[in-house]
């Protein structure tokens, strides 16, 4: 329906789109509470989208990315769920399939990677629903779109998960049911770490991914072997759906560490956790774990609206005692955006096994972090991109603080297998982390 | 091209145009409509002796827009592209938007009207007319309106 003159029939009336929207301001200037009309938005969508695509001066080498596409358009109904990715393929210009005729004969042959992260899809309406999306979700992955199509996958109810759905793929006729915390990150990092490999089957895929620390760069041969032991175990997690305010999110993360093992604060000295948590140093530097919880305060109202973000930086400007670790003598309440996405979430706490190379030295891991609610102890975090340094100095004798994004798989008891169950932001104090956070090279088995 | 007829219940009477839709930009116009139940159980009698079945919808739409003297030069997706063949459809589907866009216009149809939604089209309509600045009566039948209006299957589709 992209098209200037699009008039709208029922029965025998008959309206063009623009009068449409125009009649719609007109309603929208005298109506106090348009919202309870039913559809309404949904139509609004529909005509804003009609306005973007069809008048909207493009904007050179703009990129019209099927991503964000098959999400704008997902609460549309479609006759065949196969063509919410095909359908596309005239609107979007970062999709192509095999046989385009401006590949060069290298980008012909199958399994050859387009280098301006163009997908490479065939349409073939010979395969179902599910493997059409298994497919475009490969194809995703191998145009280095992995971390955008695990977050529409995780961001997704998971009705999926009694069916014999891969995790790792997004099943598009579902409408995205949370705000998903790396997003608007992502769209502003270079490149991310997950790299694909071959599928190995029709349900699982194997992914490779580099992961990339603040330290110089070592032979990924080198820390092969140890590489698991860099990625984070989740062990223990809070309910933070009834966090309204900035003190209910540090009495949160305080509780959590307060949960900890008396030994820890006690000695400072090394102590086992268990199997899965090898010997990890003393944690809870009260101080540090402040700041990181501010920071990750800072990084919630990210979610907000204009201008909260400057209203919180400005408190934490006027609150010192932010800093201290009496009780707050003030407080300040969350937008409601960031508590409806703190529904989904739950602050945790995460350490890293470290590597033997290194598993002499007692290092500290103060670390705060944030992900989704279905998270279980043991779930690991998987890195998957550049880590973010802080801007903020809170204190003069604080170190930088790094902020990771990171996905969240569980072991489904092969070593090799994995599901993604959700994703995760967390924060570190830098001298903690850039020791023994490397390059290296993961291979799972995604399931 | 959708042969004319002056009655509503004749049936629908097509020839194909064998020209290529490139070569007919801006000269046809396409049809827009949800297709209704999946069942293709109306026919669409083509010249040769032939039939092409399409959805209730489709139908109606087709009886809406039927002149009554002239041919009218039309697109719509289930005559258009041959729903069983795979492979025509790989090629047909990703060039759908250019179709629509290629199209002198694109004719949407809501439905048989009759019902709320059609009230709530008469109201946009002359909301639209309004000055800037002119109060609409708005009350619980004015959203009403608007909201079945909106809850029309075509809204919900691309």
């Amino acid at each position: 329906m992209l098209n200037v003159d699009v008039k709208l029939l029922c029965g025998q009336s008959e309206l063009t789109l623009p009068r449409l929207l125009q009649g719609l301001r007109a309603l929208k200037t005298s109506t106090h509470g348009s919202e309870s009309v039913p559809g309404l938005q949904a139509a609004q969508r529909t005509a804003a989208l009609w306005k973007k695509y069809t008048f909207e001066e493009p904007i050179p080498n703009e990129v019209f990315d099927i991503l964000n596409l098959v999400d704008e358009f997902a609460d549309h109904r479609c006759s065949d769920d196969r063509d919410r990715i095909f359908a596309l393929y005239a609107l979007a210009n970062n999709v192509k399939t095999r046989s385009w005729a401006g590949w060069s004969d290298r980008l012909k042959r199958p399994g050859s990677v387009s280098k301006d992260r163009t997908i490479i899809m065939d349409i073939n309406y010979s395969l179902d629903v599910r493997e059409t999306y298994i497919n475009f979700a490969k194809s995703c992955i191998a145009a280095k779109m992995g971390v955008r199509l695990l977050e529409a996958a995780i961001t997704r109810n998971l009705v999926r998960d009694i069916e014999d759905w891969p995790s790792w793929v997004p099943d598009w006729r579902v409408q995205v049911t949370r705000c998903g915390l790396l997003y608007r990150e992502l769209q502003s990092m270079s490149h991310t770490f997950l790299r694909s490999a071959e599928p190995k089957c029709s349900g699982t895929i194997q992914v490779q991914a580099a992961f990339l620390g603040v330290g110089t760069p070592m032979r990924p041969s080198r820390l092969d072997d140890e590489l698991e032991a860099l990625f984070p175990n989740v062990v223990s997690k809070s309910q933070s759906s009834t966090c309204r305010s900035v003190a209910s999110i540090f009495h949160a993360v305080e509780e959590l560490y307060a949960q900890w093992p008396m030994s820890y604060h006690e000695q400072g000295s090394e102590i086992d956790l268990g199997n899965d948590i090898d010997k990890i140093a003393r944690p809870y530097d009260e101080l540090q774990v402040r700041i990181l919880a501010l920071e990750m305060i800072r990084y919630l109202f990210k979610l907000g609206p204009e201008g909260t973000l400057d209203s919180f930086v400005t408190f934490m400007g006027d609150h010192m005692e932010l800093f201290e670790m009496y009780p707050l003598a003030s407080d300040m309440a969350l937008p409601g955006e960031v508590t409806s996405a703190l529904r989904h979430h739950s602050v945790f706490v995460a350490v890293c096994k470290l590597p033997k190379l290194i598993r002499h030295s007692p290092v500290p891991l103060p670390m705060v972090d944030i992900g989704t609610r279905s998270m279980l102890e043991g779930d690991k975090l998987f890195v998957v991109g550049p880590p973010t340094k802080s801007r903020i100095t809170y204190t003069s004798q604080s170190d930088p603080d790094w902020r990771y994004h990171a996905i969240i798989l569980r072991s489904l008891g092969n070593l090799n297998h994995y599901r993604v169950v959700g994703e995760a932001v967390f924060f570190y104090k830098e001298h903690a982390i850039d020791r023994y956070l490397e390059i290296g090279k993961l291979k799972s088995m995604l399931e | 091209m959708l042969q004319p007829s002056f009655q509503h219940n004749a049936p629908l009477r097509i020839s194909f145009d064998e020209a290529n839709i490139w070569e007919a930009l801006g000269d046809y116009e396409a049809v827009s409509y949800t297709w209704g139940g999946p069942e293709l159980t109306f026919p669409l009698y083509h010249d040769d002796g032939f039939c092409v079945w399409v959805t209730g919808n489709l139908d109606l739409a087709l009886r809406r827009l039927r002149h009554r003297l002239d041919p009218r030069r039309l697109w719509a997706d289930a005559a258009y592209i041959d729903q069983s063949n795979l492979a025509e459809k790989a090629i047909q589907i990703p060039q759908m938007n250019r179709v629509y866009r290629g199209a002198k216009r694109v004719l949407a149809f809501l439905g048989p009207g009759g019902g709320e939604g059609e009230q709530g089209m008469r109201l946009l309509s002359r909301a639209s007319q309004a000055r800037k600045g002119t109060q609409i009566a708005n009350n619980e039948s004015t959203s009403r309106q608007v909201g079945a209006l909106f809850s029309l299957p075509w809204f919900r589709r691309s």
